[in-house]
């Protein structure tokens, strides 16, 4: 057995994979009830510290939905934690978190403990995050992986884990361009990429963090509530509405084979029949579908790939909404064709990353089959975003100075990638430098449409020297997503090294915390 | 630190000078073939160098040490406005474009050798300046001269004529006409009082535009006046400034409250007397006025728009402003069709032309989705979702 493992930290559920001895992936089920999947729900109780994670803490959502936390990905990316006097995520207000608070990262190492326990002898993963999280999520997600007390080997986007499990499925050809779409629970990411057997070379992605079938679920929720209201008067509460999101998934479920359905929900003025058919469900959904659409339209036509929908040879599903009729009418009609059916949606992530693991596995670790089958696999990736910095430019039309973003790693560059630019100090006698990092999707000049990911790092200057020192910045941006970011003053030599995603950023202290999972 | 890092474009003087003659048989022969080279002259084109208007300077003719042998000398070059009796100099406040001895008085010098027969061929690039250095005493048509003086390596202009006229060996005039957009340095005092006062006046105006003028906006407008006093250093002055403008605010705050306040008045101001980068500062203050209550209000928008359109200020530029202040908003109250205007879309535009642009509109902003700054995430999730209906509306 592989010693590295494969995760799909899923929003809505969970997934443990691993390479057999047979060199093919295959998912560890969970002992307690054989199922291949972990929902992602933790259930917390603040006063006995009680933990349970999955099936147990989903189950108490309809009971006590205040001590249950749901979608804990959706929030990976924000600074706010899980509020245990107050049963929901709350802003974050100062750099300390109280007794009563968890992180998103703390809460999500519950899930990635658990998950580990269902391979024996897991220690080293590789984990699947969306093509599309931004670098603040990336860093909680390692955060996590170092509070559960694994080691993070690599983090793999998630459709290009997908793709490498499909490419290694041997009664499927996948060659050409290929399209990945992969709407999960969370979040919603479209890559495309050319296979050649076992090369594959992403080609770019594009996607949106926000879009899942969790928000879809809460929709129908929301329709739950405004029918509960006019039918009994009394408006459901917001932890009366939580309790009804497995009800709204199973109901959303439902719908992807029937064109109606009914349920039973509880409500503080007894129970209401609720029904609702296909059609009312895809006009609720309708705005999240014409966003997908969008980012269907920029993958393809992205600056330098200017694709026709007749261009991709095969559309890949990944994602249990890809089930939703609604989204396959959508896929069909925007592409000219339907997509590849036939292979489990809730796995291929796991599998991917299985595979992902394999290839970061010592060859002297793998077995003569496993090195087999990983023979000859070819990966290579590109950068989801604009990287840049701050730079000082002169505006002639507003006749001032403004600070705007500068791109030095445009999205789309494949990886590795290594830039260099030359700037010049804007002052006499400037004696500092802001080491900024830049992350946008878009390309943008205007900081108040970027995120600035490091700010606080500051190159200090010899005094006394005139306007128009030679600074040079260099950003490298290796295979596995890790970003080396250099500020030189080149006269002094001087130099400052911002090391973006190195993994986790805890301490031992922050990362030793004692939970006990029952 | 104000900024991060910048950029410098330096552009250098250049020039060409015949090379140093070495046989006495080519002397001979190119000696006949210079032999009808005139004295230096120059002539002065405006001319764009990567994407940058720039005065090129062009030279022609002996540049001679009047010695036997060459010499390590000086060339500079000033420029003059001689438009009205006396002329003004040309001001610059960028470093290393101005005289030595009074550095805000444009000035450049470069060290170059002179022989005895060394000369300049026909458009021999001399000086090469980007014109936004310069600072000009009056808008409108003027009369500039540019001088070039040679002479040995001590040679030193100030006030745009020679320090030391033993220095000096030959110098090149020309007289070129030139066409100021910017306000010129001699009308700062009347136009800073013009450009406060209209942008008083038309903040006070959207401020007053949906039926209130709350507190926030005020605060927006006072905090913008209290900029302007702040830089001035003579205590005294700068006190009276702010006395100024205080009463100015009271004064069109009455007024905006009666509603005596016309926009054909405040406007024909502005395009009277305001630069093109004073009206964008104008704008400015609108927008940012608009942006107090972190609501932006259908009418506040539509007056900014015309304001925009009627003083013939780049859209793109504009749009630009105000998406950097939506993102700060928390709420958006513009009925159906007027968010249309808020992603730049227009009714020139074709159904096609406005899918792919709010394609790019979803872009920009859901990137915005992931902002650590709460309010601007929340924006962000609005706008998203308005480009979404929008793009359900138009069947894209």
């Amino acid at each position: 057995m592989s010693k590295i493992v494969g995760i799909d930290l899923g929003t809505t559920f969970s997934v443990i994979a691993y390479l057999n001895d047979l060199g093919k992936p295959e998912i560890a089920p969970n002992f307690e009830n054989n199922q291949k999947t972990l929902p992602s729900v933790v259930y917390i109780d603040g006063q006995s510290k009680k933990v349970q994670v999955g099936e147990k803490a989903l189950n108490a959502l309809a009971t006590e939905p205040e001590k249950v936390v749901t979608a804990v990905k959706k929030h990976m990316e924000n600074e706010c934690v899980w509020s245990i006097k107050e049963g929901k995520f709350i802003d974050k207000n100062t750099s300390d978190v109280g007794d009563d608070e968890y992180t998103p990262a703390q809460i999500s190492s519950l899930i990635l403990k658990k998950l580990s326990e269902f391979n024996e002898g897991t220690n080293k993963v590789v984990v699947t995050v969306p093509a599309m999280f931004a670098e603040s999520a990336r860093r909680a997600t390692a955060d996590a992986v170092k509070i559960a007390g694994l080691e993070l080997v690599d983090t793999i986007n998630e459709p290009t884990a997908a793709l490498l499990y499909y490419a290694s499925i041997p009664d499927i050809d996948v060659s050409g361009k290929i399209m990945v779409f992969d709407l999960g629970g969370g979040t919603f990411d479209v890559s495309i990429a050319e296979v050649n057997n076992n090369n594959i070379e992403i080609l770019t992605s594009r996607g949106d963090k926000n879009l899942g079938g969790h928000d879809f679920d809460t929709f129908i929720v929301s329709e739950m509530a405004k029918g509960y209201e006019k039918e009994k008067g009394k408006a459901l509460s917001a932890q009366d509405q939580r309790k009804l999101l497995p009800i709204a998934e199973k109901i959303k479920k439902s719908l992807s084979f029937k064109q109606n359905t009914t349920e039973f929900i509880d409500g503080p003025d007894g129970p209401y029949e609720f029904s609702i058919t296909r059609e009312k469900f895809n006009e609720l959904i309708s705005l999240k579908v014409t966003q997908i659409k969008m980012l269907l339209e920029e993958a393809l036509d992205s600056k330098e790939l200017k694709l026709k929908p007749e261009d991709i040879d095969q559309i890949l599903l990944v994602g249990g909404s890809t089930r939703i009729p609604e989204i396959i009418n959508l896929i069909t009609s925007v592409m000219g064709k339907a997509p590849v059916k036939g292979v489990n949606v809730d796995e291929a992530v796991a599998l991917g990353a299985a595979i992902h693991a394999g290839l970061n596995t010592s060859s002297s670790n793998l077995s003569a089959s496993q090195k087999k089958s990983l023979k000859d696999v070819k990966l290579s990736d590109v950068c989801n975003h604009y990287f840049g910095t701050g730079k000082l430019e002169w505006d002639a039309k507003l006749s001032k100075h403004y600070v705007v973003n500068d791109v030095l790693i445009p999205r789309d560059t494949k990886l590795p990638y290594s830039i260099t630019k030359p700037y010049s100090t804007a002052y006499d006698g400037q004696e500092a430098i802001e080491c900024q990092v830049t992350q946008s999707e878009h390309e943008e000049t205007d900081m108040e449409f970027v995120n600035i990911i490091n700010e606080n790092t500051i190159l200090s200057l010899p005094p006394n020297r005139p306007a128009g020192q030679p600074i040079e910045v260099t950003f490298t941006y290796d295979k596995s997503g890790r970003m080396n970011c250099e500020f030189t003053d080149i006269n002094s030599g001087k130099k400052e090294i911002v090391e973006l995603r190195p993994g986790s950023t805890l301490s031992p202290e922050e990362a030793d915390l004692d939970f006990k999972i029952e | 630190m104000d900024g991060g890092v910048l950029i410098v474009i330096i552009i250098i003087g250049v020039f060409f000078i015949w090379p140093i003659l070495k046989s006495n048989t080519q002397k001979k022969e190119i000696n006949k073939a210079i032999s009808s080279v005139s004295d230096l002259t120059i002539n002065v084109k405006v001319e764009k160098i990567k994407d940058i208007q720039c005065l090129v300077i062009y030279a022609k003719g002996w540049i001679n040490s009047k010695r036997n042998h060459s010499i390590s000398g000086s060339i500079t070059l000033s420029l003059f406005d001689i438009t009205a009796d006396p002329g003004s100099p040309i001001l610059t406040s960028a470093e290393g474009f101005g005289e030595i001895s009074y550095p805000h008085i444009f000035g450049l010098a470069k060290e170059m050798e002179l022989s005895p027969d060394s000369y300049f061929p026909e458009l021999s690039k001399l000086f090469i300046l980007p014109l936004d250095i310069l600072a000009f005493p009056m808008r409108g048509h003027r009369k500039i001269e540019a001088k070039v003086i040679y002479g040995t390596h001590e040679l030193e202009i100030a006030l745009g004529g020679v320090k030391d006229t033993k220095t000096a060996i030959g110098v090149a005039t020309s007289v070129f006409d030139f066409e100021v957009k910017a306000i010129g340095y001699r009308e700062f005092e009347k136009n800073a009082i013009d450009f406060e006062e209209s942008a008083i006046q038309l903040a006070m105006f959207t401020a007053a535009i949906d039926g209130s003028l709350d507190q926030n906006e005020l605060d927006v407008i006072k905090s913008w006046c209290q900029k302007r006093s702040f830089f001035i250093e003579d205590e005294d002055e700068s006190e009276d400034k702010k006395k100024k403008l205080t009463n100015f605010i009271q004064k069109t705050y009455k007024q905006a409250k009666e509603q005596k306040l016309t926009m054909t008045q405040i406007m024909s101001r502005i395009k009277k007397d305001l630069s093109e980068d004073q009206r964008y500062k104008v704008v400015e203050l609108m927008l940012d006025v608009m942006a107090a209550d972190s609501v932006l209000d259908e009418k506040e928008n539509d007056l900014i728009e015309k304001t925009v359109k009627s003083l013939n200020l780049d859209y793109k530029t504009f749009k630009a402003m105000r998406d950097a202040r939506l993102s700060r908003l928390t709420k958006i109250n513009v009925a159906d069709g007027g968010e249309e205007k808020l992603f730049g879309l227009d009714e020139s535009m074709s159904n096609d032309q406005k899918c792919t642009e709010l394609r790019k509109q979803y872009s920009k902003w859901s990137g915005l989705t992931a902002s650590s700054n709460k309010v601007k995430r929340e924006q962000a999730n609005k706008m998203v979702e308005k480009i979404a209906k929008l793009r359900q509306n138009l069947n894209c």
